[in-house]
């Protein structure tokens, strides 16, 4: 039996307040003239955004599953690839409760090694171990390499500088192609980069959202196939080369984008935005 | 191989449906037509797109019980 995570209880606690609030200010705003109404309603304060997850920093990496099932992230202990970076597992366990905290999920079963989760299917998972991570929806677990958990850069100055000099020659190319419109506008003035980030010490925490981001899809993919509809059509080209891949990938690099703050909400398809903020506790308690 | 038809050869891959048996092979062989330096960083994300693209086409719910795992 999965302990009761008593942390929950504030944001439930927030968003039933907010709605509370809303549904009071609703009720009053109907009864005064249009236009006095709406003033009420849009000079209603918010309440307060619900407090950040309390999260232990593990001091060692063996600390990581405990830490992980006490917060109620995975419900089994599962250690972390040998030789990950403390500082990246430490990353990786925040922005996870952070992401728990803010987003209704079925619990996952197992968060740590990708190796090890594959092992404890039987081989039912087969174990890509290239992967920087990944998420299973079968299974409902997250497993992760070395290389996810690495905040090293990839390549050298000069060849990124290359790379991105090539790529968004390419991108800049097919979105003058792209029909006139929002995507099009949008799409034309992003910095076009393989992943929304591709490497340094954002780099670890931006995988555990990206699969995060999967996670959220297939706990709701009716709701996301319909958010995503059309994401082809160029909205595609505002977010990254990876996430131009296909609908997955999409919207788990729209998660990052999501994730990493109100400045970047720009470049997400304006229905998938709207999605994650539906979905976003944090963001219906504002 | 210019990087633009390699780019186009990953998409085809991974809009295939269903995706081909061999897909994890047939990435590994674009791959190698990539320069080095971003050869790491596309495969450790390529390979996950293919493990997802796995998942979500046989994709029944998201699972819960514990008997999944041996």
């Amino acid at each position: 039996m999965r302990p009761q995570r008593a942390r929950h209880s504030r944001p439930a606690a927030a968003r039933a307040l907010a709605e509370d609030i809303q549904r009071i200010v609703a009720e009053k705003a109907g009864k005064l003239p249009p236009s006095l109404g709406a003033a009420l309603e849009s000079a209603t304060v918010p309440p307060a955004p619900p407090p950040p997850p309390d999260v232990p920093q593990a001091r060692k990496l063996s600390d990581a599953p405990k830490i992980l099932t006490e917060l109620g992230i995975s419900a089994q202990p599962v250690d972390f690839p040998r030789g990950s970076e403390l500082g990246a597992v430490n990353d990786v366990i925040r922005i996870l409760a952070e992401i728990e905290s803010r987003f209704e999920m079925k619990p996952m079963q197992a968060v740590g090694s990708g190796f090890t989760i594959a092992k404890r299917t039987g081989g039912r998972i087969k174990h890509p171990r290239n992967a920087a991570a990944w998420y299973s929806p079968h299974f409902n677990a997250m497993g992760w390499n070395k290389v996810g958990l690495s905040t090293e850069p990839w390549m050298s100055a000069e060849a990124s500088a290359r790379t991105a000099t090539s790529r968004q020659a390419a991108h800049g190319s097919r979105v003058s192609r792209l029909p006139d419109g929002p995507a099009k506008e949008i799409a034309g003035r992003v910095e076009y980069k393989w992943t929304v980030v591709e490497a340094g010490p954002d780099y670890p925490r931006s995988v555990a959202i990206h699969e995060s981001g999967h996670r959220l899809d297939f706990n709701d993919r009716a709701a996301f196939d319909e958010a995503v509809r059309g994401w082809n059509s160029g909205w595609q080209y505002a977010v990254s080369e990876y996430g131009s891949k296909n609908r997955n990938e999409f919207v788990a690099e729209s998660f990052v984008l999501y994730m990493l703050g109100e400045e970047h909400h720009w470049r997400i398809k304006p229905e998938l935005l709207a999605l994650f903020k539906r979905k976003d506790r944090f963001n219906a308690s504002r | 191989m210019p990087r633009d038809e390699i780019i186009a050869r990953v998409d085809a891959l991974l809009a295939a449906d269903p995706l081909p048996e061999d897909a994890e092979q047939q990435l590994e062989a674009i791959l190698e037509a990539v320069p080095e330096g971003e050869r790491e960083m596309m495969r450790r994300d390529l390979e996950e797109a293919l493990f997802t693209a796995r998942e979500a086409a046989g994709f029944r719910g998201v699972g819960a019980g514990d008997l999944d795992f041996t």
